[in-house]
């Protein structure tokens, strides 16, 4: 018996330490390789915002903390000093956008504003606003060609800018895994890009093309950033997140029209509050032949073309 | 007998429809309280701002080329040539663009079938005149437009024409708007041809990528 309890060993080791020591460093390498993740935290992601909680489960103080801290991101990683606030939905408004077609010459100077309002990277000269060249007599938006560079507007083309709907019914949303992305009461669609995990779900299920991603850190000279910027619209976003258009909301939330709006040299766009009967986009819906979008998808847009 | 029977049966049938109509009052006006509240309506808050429509500096003058010290340009009345030049004053007015020989001879005009003096006041060259004979001040010059492009107008008297900067809410901050020959020239008024800004350098609707 007592001869059978006598482990053999080998030049002194018995085979369970060997076992245990085994089993331990495969452990602490499996453990390592477990946390490689967290080096790279301090490169793109501080330990703060690794911790920061979703924008709609934060307090106003922790919100202001988090804000503060992007600012003073901003300022180390820019160079700019810029202010970031909270905008929020004024009580008893709907924003709603319409374009007339007729008019819109295809010059671009919308987007062009987008660029520069909202903080885009320089190098893709990216911008939230897509401009369609269509041929006449055509209203498939997919065949739509955004890459011309010659005189506008050119015989026998129209043009037809394209930017987030702000759908009543966003696919984008219901697809996001983590709920980084939401429809606010006055029907802005917003993104918390810190929370955004960069899967592009969204960006594959909105039919209008409006998402974009960071596929890298957006380039922007000092000089060259808006100082004025929102958490959830025109602060300049971290790399591997998704981006929209919010109808500027930190200019919009304010009273003022959009950048795209006030960019426009023929006056096409035309930008308000659906819920005053006195504003200038319900006398263009309640007057002028309006269309929206894919309308067959159901998605409810609140951006309106025309024709006059 | 039958007599008692057949009122009874009055009585249920009353009964039955009494419940039915009390059930059917019920419903119409009981369903107050369930009905989702009233729609939030937009009120704006104190007086609205205003809203100004810009006159391009130096409108109804004939432009040296010159600018002034806040880069204004510098602009010649009508009238220092046609109200004091006997030469001028005496001709009548020419009325169309192919026939200025002397002067004005840069002028574009492709404005319809339209003359000179169907704008420009003959008799007073700092006016302009509706079809009526009315005079109108030059910075006024947006009702003579209106004349013929009435839908125009009543778009942009509704907002829906003509760019504009400032505010959507009025409440909040003024608005200002362009007239109608900050845009459009006049005397060749379709929107000219123009190159556009840039095209996006990304992946999607990019053919040469």
């Amino acid at each position: 018996m007592s001869q059978e309890s006598e482990e053999p060993t080998v030049g002194g080791v018995t085979r369970r330490t060997a076992m245990k020591a085994l089993g331990a460093t495969l452990g602490a390498a499996a453990f390592a390789r477990a946390m490689v993740p967290l080096q790279a935290l301090t490169e793109e992601t501080s330990v703060d915002e690794f911790l920061q909680k979703h924008y709609k489960e934060m307090t106003p103080e922790e919100l202001r903390k988090v804000m503060d801290r992007l600012e003073k991101e901003t300022l180390e990683r820019y160079g700019a000093e810029v202010e970031i606030f909270d905008a929020k939905p004024i009580p008893g408004v709907e924003y709603g956008y319409a374009l007339n077609l007729s008019v819109c010459v295809g010059c671009r100077k919308c987007a062009e504003a987008c660029h520069i309002e909202n903080n885009h990277d320089r190098k893709t000269n990216n911008s939230y606003i897509r401009v369609l060249e269509m041929e006449q007599g055509s209203m498939d938006m997919e065949r739509g060609n955004a890459s011309y560079d010659h005189p506008v507007p050119a015989p026998g083309k129209f043009y037809m800018p394209v930017q987030c709907q702000q759908c009543a019914n966003p696919p984008c949303v219901d697809v996001c895994p983590v709920q980084a992305t939401w429809k606010e009461d006055d029907g802005i669609v917003v993104v918390d890009y810190n929370w955004c995990i960069g899967c592009r779900y969204c960006e594959a299920a909105c039919p209008y093309h409006a998402r974009r991603f960071n596929w890298s850190r957006p380039e922007i000279a000092a000089e060259e950033v808006n100082p004025v910027q929102a958490y959830l619209s025109n602060r300049i976003r971290p790399k591997g997140v998704v981006e929209k258009c919010t109808f500027c909301l930190h200019r919009t939330r304010e009273g003022k029209h959009p950048a795209c709006l006030e960019a426009c040299p023929t006056g096409a766009r035309v930008f308000g509050n659906l819920l005053d009967p006195n504003s200038e986009i319900r006398w263009v819906l309640e007057n002028k032949r309006v269309y929206i979008l894919k309308e067959e998808l159901g998605t409810q847009p609140r951006f309106f073309y025309y024709f006059d | 007998m039958t007599v008692g029977r057949k009122k009874s049966l009055y009585v249920v049938v009353a009964l039955i429809s009494g419940v039915i109509l009390a059930v059917g009052i019920l419903l119409l006006f009981g369903k107050g309280n369930d009905v989702s509240p009233e729609p939030v309506v937009f009120e704006p808050k104190g007086e609205l701002h205003e809203v100004v429509i810009l006159t391009p500096p130096g409108i109804g003058t004939l432009r040296t080329g010159l600018e002034d010290l806040h880069g204004n340009p510098i602009g010649v009345a009508c009238s220092t040539c046609h109200a004091d030049r006997a030469a001028l004053v005496d001709t009548p007015m020419i009325e169309h663009a192919a026939d200025l020989k002397e002067f004005h001879t840069e002028l574009k005009f492709e404005h319809g079938t339209l003359t000179c003096s169907s704008c420009h006041h003959p008799d007073d060259r700092d006016k302009l005149r509706l079809s009526n004979g009315t005079e109108v001040a030059f910075t006024d010059v947006m009702t003579l437009c209106a004349q013929c492009h009435g839908t125009q107008y009543r778009s942009y008297e509704n907002g829906a024409h003509g760019g504009m900067t400032g505010y959507w809410d009025l409440s909040r901050g003024p608005r200002e708007r362009n007239n109608c020959v900050a845009c459009h020239n006049p005397h060749a008024p379709a929107f000219p041809q123009l190159q556009p800004a840039p095209p996006p350098r990304d992946r999607f609707f990019n053919p040469t990528h």
